[in-house]
C-alpha cells in the first residue's frame, strides 16, 4: 500500500521522488488544485472516500497515508 | 517513442486520474496541430490536464489560458483582459448554476419558494456576450449547466408544480437561442452529457462546499472529449458521404443466397426492426447533407430486385448517389466514388462488417475512414451516432441541400453527354449568377467555401469567420455568387474577397466549389470583378496562383482571362492585368444579376 501511494503522489505532484517527512510545505507543485487532484487520485486508487473535514486536513504523505490506511482496513488499524 | 494510438489505448484502459498526468507526459513532443483556448468560468473548473489529453486524442495541441476564479464577467467585458493578450482561438465558456444563482441551492423549494427570473439573467449575459462580440470574432463554445440532482419539492411536482429541474432546463433553452441569436457562439450540451452519464456523479457536494469546485472532476474527461470534438469541428469540415456494404451491414442476410424475400430490412421482428433502425439513421444523416453511396460485391441486378421487392424497406435506391455494385475490389470502387463525386478520399467513412474488406481499404486507402460494423445489429445505430467524422457545428441550406444538389450535377453530366458540342451545352444550362455583397445571411456559407474548397481556389487562404470581418472592416471587398439554371439554384458556389490600395486591385483569394467547375463561371465572375475594380478607379488588377496539391484545375485561369505573369516562383504566380482598356467579356451564355445598393451598381457587357 505504502508503495503504491508514492506512485500516486509522484504521478500527480510530478516529483521525482517522495519521502515520509514531504508535505504541502516541502513540495512546490502541491498547490491547492494539486490538492484536490491528489485526493481524488488516492481514493480512486484504494477505492475509498475520505469526508469533507479530512481533505483539507490531510497535507502530507503521513496524514495522507495514515487516513487511507484507516479506511483501508478499520479493524487491523484499531486493534 | 509509442505511437499515439498506444498511449490513448493504454489510457482507455485504465482512465484514472493519475493515467491522465501520466498520459500528458507521454505526449510531450507529439506532432499535432496547435490550438489556443481561454477558459472562463464562475467556479473552480481545473480542467487543464484532461482537456489537453483529450484535444491530443483529436489531433490538437492545446494551449491554455486560465482566467481567475469568477472572473468570465471581467474577462469578457475589461479591454485589456488578460486572454486578449494571449490571443485564444477559441473561449470556453464554463458556468456552475450555484454560483451564477447564489441564493438558490439544493435545499430549494421550487413549488413555494421564489425562483430567479430566467430572462433577466439570459439578457444581462447576452448584453456581456453582444458587447464581446462587438471587440471579438474569436468563437465562444458556451457549456450549458448541469441541472440539480437534489430538491426540497418532495412530490409537488407531481401535481404539475415547477421543479427547479425544469427552471434550469428553461435556462438551458435559454442558452441555446442565445448561442443562436450571436455570430459563432456554440452551446457545448454538458446537461445532456450528465444525463447519459448519471446526474448524481457530476456533482460531489465535498469538493463544491470545501473548494468551490462546480463540476466533479471525475466527469472531466467526458466533458473534455465533447469539448474537443467542438474544437475539432471548428478548425475541419465534416465528412461528406458514407460509403455502405449492403450485406450484413445495411440488411441482414446474404441477398444472393436468401434472396430479395429473405433478406432482414423491415418489420417488427428481430434483427429485422434493428436494420430497418439502422437505415432510419442513414436517412436522417442524409437528411444533413451527408451524401449516401453504396459499394458491395453483390449482381446489381439482384440488388435491384431488392429495393423493388422490399417497398417497405426505409432505404430506397433514389436516396442513394453513387452505386458499385460487383465483385471487383472496394478500393477501386471507393477511389471511383471520391472521382465521381468530386471529394477527396478523406471525406469518405466506409462501413462494412467484413474484417477482410475492413483490412483491404485500411491497408490501401488510408485516407478513407474506414470502420468495422459492430457484431450485432442492435447496436449499429448507437454506432453510428457516436462517429465524429460527421461533427459539424451548425447547418447550412446549402448542407441541407446537398443531396439533391448533386443529383442535379448528375443529370448536367448526362445532359453534356447528349450536347453535341460545348455551347449548345452551356446555353442549354441557361445559367443566371447572382452577386451578393458578404452580410449575416450568406457569411456562414462563404466561411464555409473558404474553409472547404480545394481544387478550384487559387491562393487557398483559408480564413475564418473573425479573420474575414477583420478584413471587411479594413476596407476589402467580399463577394459572393449565387448560380441558378434549368436544374435549380445551386446556392452560393463562388467568392472573392478583393483588397484595393490606390489605383490597384488586389484578388486575395478566388475560389469556386467543385460541383460547378467547368462551366466557364469562372470568365463571368472576372468580368464582375474587373468591372467593380473599374467602377472604384482601378486601372491595373493583380492576381495570384499559389500551387497546392489539389488546386491545378485552375492554375492558368489568370493566362486565360489576358493577364501577364510577372513573376513565378515554382508553380506559384503572379499576374497582373490593366483594365483601363482590356477587360473580359462576360459568356453570352451567363447572365449576371448584381444585387448590390444602387449607387454601386456595375453593368457586365456581354460579348
Amino acid at each position: 500500500m505504502h508503495e503504491e501511494l508514492i506512485k500516486v503522489f509522484e504521478s500527480i505532484l510530478k516529483v521525482d521522488s517522495i519521502s515520509e517527512q514531504d508535505s504541502i510545505a516541502t513540495i512546490a507543485s502541491w498547490d491547492s488544485l494539486q490538492h484536490i487532484k491528489l485526493i481524488l487520485a488516492v481514493e480512486e486508487r484504494f477505492n475509498i472516500r475520505f469526508e469533507a473535514a479530512a481533505i483539507p486536513e490531510i497535507t502530507s504523505f503521513k496524514a495522507v497515508f495514515g487516513a487511507v490506511e484507516r479506511l483501508v482496513c478499520p479493524i487491523g488499524h484499531a486493534a | 517513442m509509442s505511437t499515439l494510438k498506444d498511449v490513448f489505448a493504454a489510457l482507455d484502459e485504465n482512465p484514472s486520474i493519475s493515467a491522465y498526468e501520466a498520459t500528458l507526459k507521454k505526449l510531450e513532443g507529439a506532432q499535432l496541430e496547435p490550438l489556443r483556448l481561454a477558459i472562463l468560468t464562475n467556479h473552480t473548473f481545473d480542467i487543464q490536464t484532461a482537456l489537453t489529453v483529450e484535444c491530443a486524442r483529436h489531433g490538437l495541441c492545446l494551449r491554455v489560458y486560465h482566467a481567475d476564479y469568477d472572473q468570465y464577467r471581467q474577462e469578457l467585458l475589461d479591454p485589456d483582459a488578460g486572454h486578449l493578450a494571449f490571443a485564444p482561438d477559441a473561449i470556453l465558456i464554463s458556468l456552475h448554476l450555484e454560483n451564477a444563482f447564489p441564493k438558490l441551492s439544493f435545499g430549494t423549494c421550487a413549488s413555494s419558494q421564489e425562483l430567479p427570473a430566467v430572462e433577466d439573467w439570459l439578457s444581462d449575459f447576452q448584453s456581456v456576450l453582444s458587447a464581446y462580440r462587438d471587440k471579438s470574432a474569436t468563437p465562444i463554445l458556451l457549456q450549458n449547466f448541469i441541472p440539480p440532482d437534489t430538491d426540497m419539492d418532495g412530490l409537488l411536482p407531481t401535481s404539475g408544480a415547477r421543479s427547479i429541474f425544469s427552471w434550469a432546463m428553461e435556462l438551458n433553452q435559454g442558452l441555446s437561442k442565445l448561442a443562436v441569436s450571436l455570430p459563432e457562439v456554440y452551446v457545448v450540451d454538458a446537461a445532456r452529457l450528465a444525463f447519459e452519464s448519471g446526474l448524481k456523479s457530476w456533482r460531489d457536494r465535498r469538493l463544491f462546499y470545501i473548494a468551490g469546485i462546480g463540476i466533479n472532476p471525475r466527469k472531466y474527461p467526458i466533458l473534455s472529449s465533447r469539448v474537443a470534438r467542438c474544437l475539432v469541428a471548428l478548425r475541419h469540415p465534416p465528412a461528406k458521404c458514407l460509403v455502405l456494404d449492403l450485406d450484413n451491414t445495411v440488411w441482414g442476410g446474404i441477398l444472393g443466397e436468401v434472396g430479395p424475400a429473405g433478406i432482414q430490412c423491415a418489420g417488427s421482428l428481430y434483427p429485422a426492426n434493428a436494420y430497418a433502425d439502422f437505415q432510419r439513421a442513414l436517412l436522417a444523416l442524409r437528411s444533413r447533407g451527408i451524401l449516401l453511396a453504396v459499394a458491395s460485391k453483390n449482381d446489381s441486378r439482384l440488388v435491384e430486385d431488392a429495393f423493388r421487392q422490399r417497398p417497405e424497406m426505409p432505404l430506397r435506391p433514389e436516396h442513394v448517389t453513387a452505386w458499385e455494385v460487383h465483385w471487383e475490389p472496394k478500393p477501386q470502387s471507393l477511389q471511383r466514388i471520391a472521382s465521381r463525386l468530386n471529394i477527396g478520399l478523406e471525406s469518405l467513412v466506409f462501413l462494412d462488417d467484413s474484417p477482410t474488406e475492413v483490412d483491404l481499404v485500411k491497408s490501401s486507402l488510408s485516407a478513407v475512414r474506414t470502420y468495422q460494423m459492430p457484431a450485432r445489429p442492435e447496436v449499429y445505430t448507437e454506432f453510428l451516432a457516436q462517429l465524429t467524422d460527421f461533427d459539424q457545428l451548425t447547418l447550412s441550406q446549402e448542407d441541407r441541400r446537398r443531396p439533391q444538389l448533386y443529383k442535379i450535377q448528375a443529370q448536367q453530366a448526362e445532359l453534356a453527354a447528349s450536347a453535341t458540342d460545348l455551347v449548345s451545352f452551356y446555353r442549354s444550362l441557361q445559367t443566371t449568377i447572382t452577386v451578393e455583397k458578404a452580410d449575416e445571411s450568406n457569411f456562414d456559407r462563404i466561411v464555409q467555401l473558404f474553409q472547404k474548397t480545394n481544387q478550384f481556389n487559387l491562393t487557398t487562404r483559408r480564413y475564418d469567420k473573425s479573420q474575414l470581418m477583420e478584413r471587411l472592416s479594413c476596407g476589402s471587398e467580399l463577394w459572393a455568387f449565387r448560380v441558378r439554371d434549368l436544374h435549380g439554384d445551386h446556392g452560393i458556389v463562388s467568392v472573392a474577397l478583393l483588397e484595393f490600395e490606390s489605383r490597384t486591385c488586389r484578388i486575395d483569394s478566388l475560389l469556386m466549389s467543385c460541383r460547378v467547375i467547368g462551366r466557364t463561371l469562372e470568365t463571368a465572375v472576372l468580368c464582375f470583378l474587373e468591372n467593380r475594380a473599374l467602377a472604384r478607379g482601378v486601372t491595373q488588377i493583380i492576381g495570384e496562383y499559389r500551387a497546392t496539391t489539389k488546386n491545378s484545375p485552375c492554375h492558368d485561369v489568370f493566362k486565360k482571362h489576358g493577364f501577364e505573369c510577372i513573376s513565378q516562383e515554382g508553380d506559384d504566380k503572379t499576374c497582373i492585368k490593366n483594365i483601363t482598356f482590356q477587360r473580359t467579356a462576360c459568356p453570352e451564355w451567363i447572365t449576371i444579376q448584381a444585387n448590390v445598393p444602387k449607387s454601386q451598381e456595375i453593368c457586365c457587357t456581354k460579348n
